[in-house]
């Protein structure tokens, strides 16, 4: 009676263990989900003070622009958004073939506002806008979309190995 | 399960290939804007340098009515806005609108701002012709170019013709406003076009991947699936289904995992022969 008192406590807390570690991983998994949301709204929030016209921030002065000299033609500006676009397409595609996890939406909010940033420089600041927005939705779309997908997939194979344990026990 | 599945597909795929379909259809309008307005400009550039040519006898004649005369024609074109001339300090002088001969033009409108921008006026003939965009509230965008009217040896100094003194560099600016209407409608016109091949492009994507995925993919899998369940229910006398492409293997496979000889009885069957023995 002891030994199985003993045997069922031991049983118990070798169950513990695992199943601390799974729920630890779900959690680890659910929060790494979430950086796709906050990524995508991150970028809003940038796009919110890039809109032509808001004039968040303050003009170069004068003799800023002076040093950094004339802008790059927007045509040439456009044809670089098109490879970084269709670059960081290709590499998210990839992630996701691979299954590999882990969110790599960050670089992208520096390089979508240094594009921001050039076609502001431009005349073609008011259309340009919206092509750098639009790509900036299909990145973090897709990142987003990748990330949940993966730890949605990760989820539910811990939730799996937690029914096997949390089962009936084997005496 | 098709949901599911068809979920991680087909979002990726349509979201990649038309939200990059959908970016390089905006860098292409604004290309092609950019394109337009510079065409545009090219022709006003041409206008302007053709009534400049046409009014400079009349001027060297003082044919002031004939000048008059030029300025109206060419305003009563269904694109010309406007055409004036007026002299320093910005009073209207000849106008394709008779209301306006005497107006003072505005020191801030955007026909001055190009060369007074500074304290001093620029005067190097590089730098005076300047074309600008601005609202009219009237008709919507016009491109307005404004040309100077240099000073020359047949104002000055000819002997029909010496009412202006040589040390004037400047005689007057010719403005001229043509209305960008048709120019706007083009390029709307293009935006609803590229609008529509967007979604055009978007339906096909969707469709087109939902389709190969459910025939090659989604109806093989139901087919193997139902087999499989039906073995594991007892069922051993049904046959592997046919049509499943790569899926043969796995029904197959599943096929052998039934009771012994169930996989050579329908070889056996197929061949014509007998079954044979376990």
């Amino acid at each position: 009676m002891r030994e199985k008192k003993e045997a069922s406590s031991e049983n118990l807390a070798g169950k513990e263990n695992p199943r601390a570690e799974i729920e630890g991983r779900i959690r680890t998994h659910r929060s790494q989900a979430r950086k796709g949301s906050y990524g995508l709204v991150l970028f809003v929030l940038i796009s919110t003070f890039a809109i032509p016209g808001f004039r968040f921030l303050p003009d170069l002065p004068e003799k800023a622009r002076e040093v950094l000299g004339a802008p790059p033609k927007p045509e040439w500006i456009g044809m670089a958004l098109a490879v970084y676009v269709f670059s960081a397409l290709i590499l998210a595609l990839a992630r996701i073939i691979q299954g590999t996890g882990g969110y790599r939406g960050w670089s992208h909010l520096f390089y979508i506002s240094s594009f921001y940033i050039f076609f502001g420089f431009t005349e073609t600041a008011r259309e340009s806008f919206w092509a750098v927005f639009v790509a900036g939705l299909v990145i973090f779309g897709l990142e987003n979309f990748a990330v949940r997908t993966h730890s949605r997939e990760m989820i539910e194979e811990e939730e799996e190995k937690l029914k096997r344990i949390t089962g009936p026990s084997r005496t | 399960m098709f949901r599911k599945f068809a979920s991680k597909e087909i979002v990726d795929v349509a979201m990649v290939v038309t939200g990059f379909t959908v970016v390089c259809c905006i860098l292409l309008y604004i290309f092609i804007k950019a394109d337009m307005m510079q065409g545009a400009k090219s022709y006003e550039s041409t206008l302007a340098d053709t009534i400049y040519r046409s009014t400079k006898y009349a001027m060297l004649k003082s044919d002031f009515s004939s000048l008059e005369q030029i300025l109206q024609n060419i305003g009563e074109q269904e694109q010309v806005e406007y055409a004036r001339i007026f002299k320093g300090l910005g009073k209207v002088r000849f106008s394709s609108d008779s209301r306006e001969i005497g107006n003072m033009v505005a020191g801030d409108s955007s026909g001055c701002a190009g060369c007074h921008q500074d304290s001093e006026p620029s005067s190097s003939s590089g730098s005076m012709v300047h074309s600008s965009l601005y609202l009219n509230e009237r008709e919507g965008d016009i491109l307005s170019m404004v040309v100077p009217i240099p000073n020359g040896p047949d104002c000055s100094t000819g002997d029909c013709h010496q009412y202006h003194p040589p040390e004037d560099e400047l005689l007057g600016v010719l403005e001229i406003g043509v209305s960008q209407k048709q120019v706007n409608h083009c390029l709307t016109v293009l935006k609803w076009r590229m609008v529509a091949f967007c979604v055009m492009i978007l339906i096909l994507t969707l469709g087109g991947v939902t389709a190969l995925l459910w025939r090659n993919v989604m109806l093989p899998l139901n087919l193997v699936t139902d087999f499989a369940e039906r073995r594991a229910a007892g069922d051993f006398d049904n046959e592997p289904p046919r049509g499943i492409g790569d899926l043969k293997r796995l029904a197959d496979a599943i096929e052998k995992m039934g009771p012994p000889g169930a996989g050579s009885d329908r070889r056996g069957r197929d061949s014509g022969g007998r079954p044979s023995d376990s």
